[in-house]
């Protein structure tokens, strides 16, 4: 196969790709930031970084993989930035006023704002895996793949996360 | 709220979206970049080099083959080198730590050779040992034995038994010997048998000297 060839092929893959996975990479962010500008930026910068990584002549083997462990680091480096200090500040307002800004189906969505409640008291490190597994529903081994850790690392993770979310809201709800 | 509902209530996420327009913004964005950045040609590692050049010469894959038995050969028999004043080839070893930095500079590959501790080398090579040994107030280089005879492609041992590098020279080939250290090297010649080898040592000319023999 030709060089053109090839760089079409890969052209029209990463658009496929963007397509496929826009709306659960933008997912992902928005429910480790809770801000859905934030999200959107660190959406568009996943799909930017990726294509870069692929303009430069390097493989990507699994693009699914590899998308959301861009979005994971760019995650990472932003609250390394520190902005997710100021993002603390106006949560409880942020979560309110954001919710309302989304599309109509979000729209008094009590549901969600509830996930995000729950999850906001888990550690970021087993929200991380929450999230990837119940709500970008990966599997253990594609969790595995993106941060990095075996497989079995990622179960124990999920457990633990799962016993601590069991509990959160077991404290709440008997509370209230 | 009952635990075990959570996941159930998970699946409310799926509606987490992005806008149709907002979606379709970023999509422009990349576009753009995408016409900016366009994929780079691939650049030829040395994998692909070696494949395109070589891959297709022979399914029995003699280049491997070959530089397997190069690098062998370096490991095992060193490096051949022909000094033309004298037409004498001597076939160098190097072993020990010592000895091993000292050739490492232009033969690389010795580096991974076994090194040999020095007992271990002085129990190996105690019949065929030369050592060297300096007095420090007149920077004589006294050689231990001064004449020796050994049979041409033999091993034999040169032991330095100074606290400093010297120098020493084999028919006019150099051979540095760190503090303490040793080098073993492998007699051989191209000059008619029986041929002696002279040995210089720090300086010093005629120091002592091999008999080669057939």
């Amino acid at each position: 196969m030709s060089d053109v060839t090839s760089n079409t092929q890969q052209e029209q893959d990463f658009k496929n790709a963007y397509q496929q996975y826009v709306d659960a990479i933008y997912r992902h962010c928005y429910f480790r930031v809770y801000n859905k500008d934030l999200a959107e930026d660190l959406t568009q910068e996943t799909f930017i970084k990726t294509w870069k990584y692929i303009a430069e002549g390097k493989e990507i083997k699994n693009i699914k993989a590899f998308l959301y462990r861009v979005a994971v680091n760019l995650i990472i480096d932003n609250s390394r930035k520190k902005i997710a200090l100021v993002l603390d500040e106006v949560k409880e307002k942020e979560v309110s006023v954001r919710l309302h800004s989304m599309e109509s189906t979000m729209i008094d969505s009590f549901e969600i704002k509830e996930i995000i409640q729950t999850l906001d008291e888990l550690p970021d490190k087993y929200r991380e895996v929450i999230v990837m597994r119940y709500i970008n529903q990966l599997s253990p081994p594609e969790i595995a793949d993106i941060l990095g850790i075996s497989t079995n690392a990622v179960s124990v993770k999920i457990n633990y996360a799962m016993k601590k979310l069991r509990e959160i809201i077991k404290i709440k709800y008997h509370e209230s | 709220m009952n635990p075990e509902a959570l996941e159930k209530l998970f699946r409310e996420a799926d509606n987490v979206k992005l806008d149709k327009e907002k979606k379709d913004a970023i999509h422009q964005e990349l576009l753009k970049f995408i016409e900016k950045h366009p994929v780079q040609p691939k650049r030829k590692s040395w994998r692909n080099w070696y494949s395109s050049y070589f891959g297709n010469i022979t399914g029995l894959k003699t280049p491997t083959f070959a530089l397997s038995g190069i690098l062998l050969f370096l490991l095992i028999g060193g490096v051949i080198t022909v000094d033309a004043q004298f037409g004498f080839i001597q076939n160098s070893i190097a072993e020990g730590v010592a000895a091993v930095k000292t050739v490492a500079k232009n033969t690389s590959v010795i580096v991974s050779s076994p090194a040999l501790s020095y007992n271990s080398a002085v129990k190996k090579y105690q019949d065929r040992r030369i050592q060297f040994s300096v007095n420090p107030m007149t920077q004589y280089c006294s050689v231990t034995p001064p004449n020796s005879v050994f049979k041409k492609g033999i091993a034999i041992m040169l032991d330095n038994r100074n606290d400093k590098q010297i120098a020493v020279k084999l028919d006019g080939r150099s051979y540095f010997i760190k503090p303490y250290g040793f080098k073993v090297i492998t007699l051989t010649t191209s000059a008619t048998l029986p041929h002696t080898i002279k040995i210089d040592c720090h300086g010093g000319k005629n120091n002592a000297s091999i008999l080669l023999q057939p």
